[in-house]
């Protein structure tokens, strides 16, 4: 199996932000994302809203964001290619497809009563993409040189914190 | 693994009768085509009077007019899809074969603080409509031959709001 990665970002909402990106700058490296996350973990008052987020294919990256966390499954895997970025709240990345769209609930959480903002803790309700997972019929989203994808909040939430993650291959084909 | 898209059409907008999103495996195309899984979003965005209304997937053995949906390649290496092979949001011209599943959707637009029924509807999980074969070999998902198609249709009355769309397919030499 190819060496897998999981990327994990704590993200604090604002208008048109990047909240998670992986982009591939490698020309002898191929990343294949399975699965991303969203989950809220804001426990402190916020004012937050529903705000519209969409996973967009990435053509061009032309300067840097935040690093965040990326952990090798197996700890014998290659090291992440040092031109494979991963970060959050990397305004120069340019666009390209949207795929997919969601909605997200980004007030905080509270322990009592029942709401949106509240299913969006669990793991399971905040995979908001798995293309390929469990089926190798199916591709993932391929990533060859100069290209990526993120998950960006295209409304104009603020102040929520959510965590994004993003489980990925790193392979030479 | 075959060659994988992603087809999307966002803010679908409701008339009764429409179309939502419809992709036809056209003769001559000399592609077969499998559809593997199908969303649908609420991401309705101002104040409107929603309710529930319902929904139908149907296969097609015609289907013409409408609109683009936007197709991703899953894989910059893919072939490109086949020009005979149409993904379409609005068909203005189908013919429905067999229907395959119903459900209700409720398109008034979702908020926070509350959870009712069109807020459960902008969580990906639970909006998979359609999941054919995803998973298991030993299953088929939906198999599109020259001359066949697949549609998500709204089958009620409603005519305001909006919703996305999703499709995963396939498109291989046979």
């Amino acid at each position: 199996m190819a060496d897998t990665f999981m990327a994990r970002s704590t993200s604090t909402f604002a208008g048109n932000r990047s909240m998670l990106s992986i982009f591939n700058a490698s020309a002898s490296k191929v990343i294949r994302v399975y699965r991303i996350w969203s989950v809220n973990s804001r426990i402190a008052t916020v004012t937050g809203a529903i705000t519209l987020m969409e996973i967009q294919m990435l053509a061009a990256r032309s300067g840097s964001g935040t690093a965040v966390d990326v952990t090798k499954m197996d700890s014998s895997a290659a090291a992440l290619d040092a031109s494979v970025y991963v970060e959050y709240n990397n305004d120069h990345l340019i666009a390209g497809n949207t795929v997919r769209r969601v909605y997200q609930a980004t007030d905080e959480l509270i322990p009592n009563g029942w709401a949106t903002q509240l299913l969006l803790k669990f793991y399971p309700l905040g995979l908001i993409w798995d293309a390929g997972y469990g089926d190798d019929n199916v591709q993932p989203l391929t990533l060859r040189q100069d290209e990526g994808v993120h998950v960006k909040n295209i409304g104009a939430a603020t102040g929520g914190v959510f965590q994004f993650c993003m489980e990925f291959t790193q392979s030479a084909s | 693994m075959a060659d994988t898209y992603s087809a999307y059409a966002a803010g679908v907008t409701f008339d009764v009768g429409k179309s939502f999103l419809g992709i036809f495996n056209g003769v001559g195309s000399g592609k077969v085509i499998r559809v593997y899984r199908m969303w649908m979003l609420n991401n309705q965005t101002g104040a409107i009077a929603g309710d529930f209304t319902s929904f139908e997937i149907w296969t097609l053995s015609a289907m013409s007019g409408g609109s683009d949906a936007t197709v991703t390649k899953h894989d910059s290496s893919n072939a490109s899809l086949h020009t005979s092979v149409l993904v379409k949001y609005g068909a203005s011209a189908f013919t429905e074969t067999s229907r395959i599943r119903k459900f209700m959707w409720c398109n008034d637009e979702a908020t926070q603080g509350t959870l009712v029924a069109d807020d459960w509807e902008t969580f990906v999980p639970l909006c998979l409509i359609g999941r054919w074969g995803y998973g298991s070999t030993a299953k088929s998902p939906l198999v599109l031959r020259e001359g066949q198609g697949l549609h998500l249709k709204h089958s009620g009355t409603m005519a305001i709001g909006n919703a996305d769309v999703g499709l995963e397919f396939t498109q291989a030499a046979s």
